[in-house]
């Protein structure tokens, strides 16, 4: 352990000052699309109790803002979101610049235009109706290609990196670049291009939504939780032996659970029982997963508490773990005979992409855009405020779905209950979804302002000293790796 | 994990393995599902929707319908206690669901064959739509329910699709189409051809053929329960 | 709660590890076997229960991989399903002809629409002399009639262009022995003849007229 710890070369401000404009670029289209997104949710979650609101114009329908507010969330906030942070953390891990970051603010601008094309189609009626897939043809070419751009950029970085190891993050990274195109490739082309034969459009569907949050979004949310939690907490992560068999477990396992989306469906009985005893397999995954990130932060948590990322980050992998509990929970059928095909499958989505996802990329958001600008976050107070109403937020709106859709299922299920009952019972839960909704969009604009605040003002006096060089990991801490030494 | 292509190669096995164990066996299975022959009057089942149907289920798609309406009757069997006795039942064949009142089926594969757009649905904020078709007598109920949802049921939280309908003058004779409904005098409130489309999709709707090997196939042991409670 | 209001989070993050010391770090703990001890087994021996639970539970309720079964509940018979046969009788050919033309008016239930449409069920018109029935799908009906005992004033469309004779009869085979009604069966001779005899004729019944035939 004599060689000189090339540290200093890690933290060059070469690397971020790499991949400044790209990053910066995507990260403010995706706020922009996070506060439009959560406008249209709204508008969505409004119309879906008082259906007379705005039903006069065609575009305006609910069946139109409602996949619109879904895509502007999707495509627009995650996918900005998802890239800016991958290419920064990549570069990061890999040690090495991001050469020719211009050519990503082309791709950015095809993503962007290419979004905007997608959701002007659906409010015009060009909508397909299949979910997350409803973005007209003319559209997907251009994700399409500026997804390969961002994706060639990434996988480039990795492969010219400079360390000899591989680190978690980065398996997550280069599963989630490769997989999403392939995903959407076949889901497009088995949908529409040839469409499948009759139910079949179903499962190629579900196991396209499934396989968008399962294999990309997750990856991408893990990937920045396996690098902040030793990064900030200055700890390497406990029983990391076991995250490789983690990786390779969970993205096994999570695009089968689509089937159990299907329970009841008129599918063959195989594919729904195959999303189920997915589940069951899911749980040993989220127990690596659980056992290397709680582990390293366990006895931490004032620090966590202490670090804006942290508690951003840590309380997505949180959200994970009650995702998969709740996931394997209602996915036994026997269990749970009341959740199928209500609000409780869309309360799980919400917990899985806003509370895992989105929470990793706030946390990631907070560590990286001061270190790009070199300015820091002007109030604490907004910060604070955003935290907590993103956590309070989609615990409402995941909660709310989820009881009201037991709530729901129950009553369709009782068949004395009238449908017009069954109707006015979800309407009242439906207007809590619309309040749950209302306090993300606070946490929204409070992180808006902050940015803006922050864009507005001076670059620091002395930008250096703002940014403290990190101190070293200490190596063989971990007393049973010196065991295995011997 | 150090090897950058060992890790590129386990990554594509992953999506292979997802894609071969689980889309392929099922298209391979549903693509040779075919319409069935019924043995008596050499009939083939499902037969494909007619031209205007059809392109009413693009307006379908395009109004978002799918986001609060299923179109599948459920295969779930629950049990309730009726008369101190366990007995099975289906809630969608209670809620008049089924296309046959009489010998509710479940909604079958098969069914969905000839369907250009399969549209499932994932929630049911709206009643099931898959045999909406042995539900409505006519396009006018539809239109009506169509233009004023609240109209037809008070606390409906259907949005009013009046842009699916246009008022204009009457010239000459009142329209046949015409909707019963408040209109400015001397205006009549007619449907557009998207709507006519949409009504033409809907009606078209229903399941009524019982596809023999399928009800076989999906017969519980405990069916005989299930008939007496009826 | 020990935060302070507001929270005093710091401005810019401070990483308490560099990048490369986080590589280095975990290349090492990468390579480091767990010794097998108790604990250890006893996950091994989990991880083994969770996997046969998961593949017992799929292959129970996997339906035998049919493509057909969509009731998890059903496990396929030794031998595979038998295939399917049974008697060909006018009713069941009748029921076709019913779901096809009759349901949007009857419905599938027999009872019509209340105050619109007439029932079939316990109907003294179905269940009564064939020569009424037969009159009424042929050429249709309309007026003020009675059935069941409740006032309906409707408009029965012609069927005579449509359906042909044998289709009516097992038709109205079915709806005379269905819903409790119990009336024997319609031949199809005697439609062609009920169809000749009021060959010319295109407007529909008076109920009236109707009750005048077959007394």
């Amino acid at each position: 352990m004599t060689e000189t710890p090339p540290s200093q070369r890690a933290e060059q401000a070469g690397i971020d000052a790499s991949t400044k404009v790209p990053v910066a670029v995507l990260l403010v289209c995706a706020l922009l699309w996070l506060v439009s997104g959560s406008a249209l949710q709204i508008l969505a979650s409004i119309q879906a109790h008082s259906p007379a609101f705005l039903s006069n114009c065609e575009w305006f329908t609910f069946g139109r803002v409602y996949p619109a507010a879904q895509n502007a969330l999707i495509y627009g906030w995650g996918f900005n979101a998802a890239f800016a942070v991958s290419l920064w953390l990549m570069a990061r891990l890999s040690c090495a610049a991001l050469r020719h970051g211009g050519w990503l603010v082309a791709a950015a601008v095809f993503w962007n235009v290419g979004v905007k094309l997608g959701m002007l189609g659906i409010l015009t009626g060009a909508s397909t109706s299949v979910a997350l897939l409803e973005m007209p043809r003319f559209a997907v070419l251009l994700l399409l290609v500026a997804y390969s751009m961002v994706a060639v950029w990434g996988v480039a970085n990795f492969s010219q990196r400079n360390t000899g190891h591989a680190y978690a993050s980065q398996w997550y990274l280069l599963g989630a670049a490769f997989w999403f195109p392939w995903l959407y490739i076949l889901a497009q082309g088995m949908l529409f291009v040839a469409p499948a034969r009759g139910v079949m459009q179903a499962i190629v569907g579900e196991w396209y939504v499934q396989g968008l949050y399962g294999l990309f979004f997750i990856p991408v949310a893990l990937s920045s939780a396996y690098y902040f939690v030793p990064k900030i907490l200055g700890q390497p992560i406990r029983h990391y032996f076991l995250a490789p068999a983690g990786f390779w477990w969970l993205v096994t396992v999570l695009p089968l659970l689509g089937g159990s989306r299907l329970v009841g469906a008129p599918v063959p009985v195989w594919v729904p029982t195959t999303g189920v005893a997915a589940g069951f397999l899911l749980l040993v995954g989220l127990l690596a997963v659980g056992l290397n990130l709680f582990g390293t932060v366990a006895g931490s948590f004032d620090r966590v508490r202490a670090s804006t990322t942290l508690s951003f980050v840590v309380a997505g992998v949180a959200f994970f773990l009650l995702w998969g509990v709740l996931q394997c929970a209602t996915a036994l059928r026997s269990v749970a005979a009341h959740l199928p095909l209500t609000l409780a499958r869309e309360g799980q989505d919400w917990l899985l992409f806003y509370g895992v996802f989105s929470m990793a990329m706030f946390g990631a958001i907070y560590f990286l855009l001061p270190r790009l600008l070199l300015r820091a976050w002007p109030s604490a107070m907004l910060v604070w405020t955003h935290w907590v109403a993103a956590a309070l937020g989609v615990l409402m709106v995941a909660g709310v779905l989820i009881l009201g859709g037991w709530r729901q299922g129950e009553l369709l299920n009782n068949p004395a209950v009238p449908f017009t009952e069954v109707a006015q019972a979800v309407s009242a839960w439906l207007a809590a979804r619309s309040v749950g909704l209302m306090l993300l969009a606070i946490g929204h604009i409070a992180f808006l302002l902050n940015l803006g605040w922050m864009l507005c003002a001076g670059r620091a006096a002395n930008a250096g000293g703002l940014i403290p060089p990190p101190a070293e990991l200490p190596l063989a801490k971990e007393p049973r790796w010196q065991e295995s030494q011997t | 994990m150090n090897n950058g292509l060992a890790l590129f190669l386990g990554v594509a096995g992953v999506f292979a393995f997802s894609w071969g164990a689980f889309i392929l066996p099922a298209h391979w299975q549903l693509g040779r599902l075919g319409q069935y022959r019924d043995p008596v009057d050499e009939t083939l089942h499902p037969s494909a929707a007619p031209g205007l149907a059809a392109q009413g289920g693009e307006v379908y798609a395009d109004l978002g319908c799918v986001y609060c309406h299923t179109q599948q009757v459920r295969q779930t069997t629950l049990t309730r206690l009726k008369e101190g006795k366990r007995a099975a039942f289906n809630p969608d064949f209670e809620r008049k669901w089924a296309g046959d009142a009489n010998q509710p089926r479940p909604s079958y594969a098969r069914d969905y064959i000839q369907d250009r757009r399969v549209f499932l649905g994932q929630v049911r904020l709206g009643p099931d739509l898959r045999n909406v078709g042995t539900r409505f007598p006519d396009d006018q109920a539809l239109y009506k329910l169509l233009f004023e949802p609240q109209a037809v049921t008070k606390d409906s939280l259907m949005p009013p699709h009046a842009f699916l309908f246009e008022t204009r003058p009457i010239v000459g004779e009142r329209s046949a189409k015409a909707l019963a409904v408040p209109a400015p005098p001397g205006c009549e409130v007619v449907p557009t051809p998207r709507a006519e489309a949409l009504a033409a999709y809907l009606l078209n709707l229903k399941d009524t053929y019982d596809y023999p090997e399928e009800r076989r196939r999906n017969m519980l042991p405990s069916a005989a329960i299930l008939e007496g409670d009826r | 709660m020990s935060e302070p209001f507001p929270p005093s989070h710091a401005p810019i993050e401070r990483a308490a590890a560099s990048d490369d010391s986080l590589q280095r770090a975990h290349a090492q703990l990468l390579h480091y076997r767990p010794q097998l001890t108790r604990g250890v087994l006893l996950s091994i021996g989990a991880l083994i229960a969770v996997l046969l639970a998961a593949t017992l539970y799929f292959t129970h309720n996997a339906g035998g991989f049919d493509p057909l079964v969509a009731n998890e509940d059903v496990c396929p018979p030794k031998g595979g399903f038998q295939a399917v046969t049974g008697p060909v009788t006018p009713a069941l050919l009748g029921k076709r002809v019913y779901l096809a033309n009759c349901i949007q008016c009857h419905q599938t239930t027999g009872l019509g629409v209340p105050g619109t449409f007439p029932p079939l069920a316990g109907s003294d018109w179905v269940t009564g002399p064939e020569e009424r029935i037969i009159r009424i799908v042929l050429q249709g009906a309309n007026g003020p009639i009675t059935v069941a005992g409740k006032n309906f004033n409707g408009v029965m469309t012609p069927f005579a262009p449509v359906l042909k004779d044998d289709e009516i009869a097992n038709v109205l085979t079915y709806i005379r022995s269905e819903w409790g009604n119990a009336a024997p069966e319609v031949k199809p001779e005697t439609v062609t003849r009920i169809r000749s005899e009021t060959a010319g004729r295109t407007a529909p019944w008076a109920p009236a007229e109707l009750l005048e035939i077959g007394k």
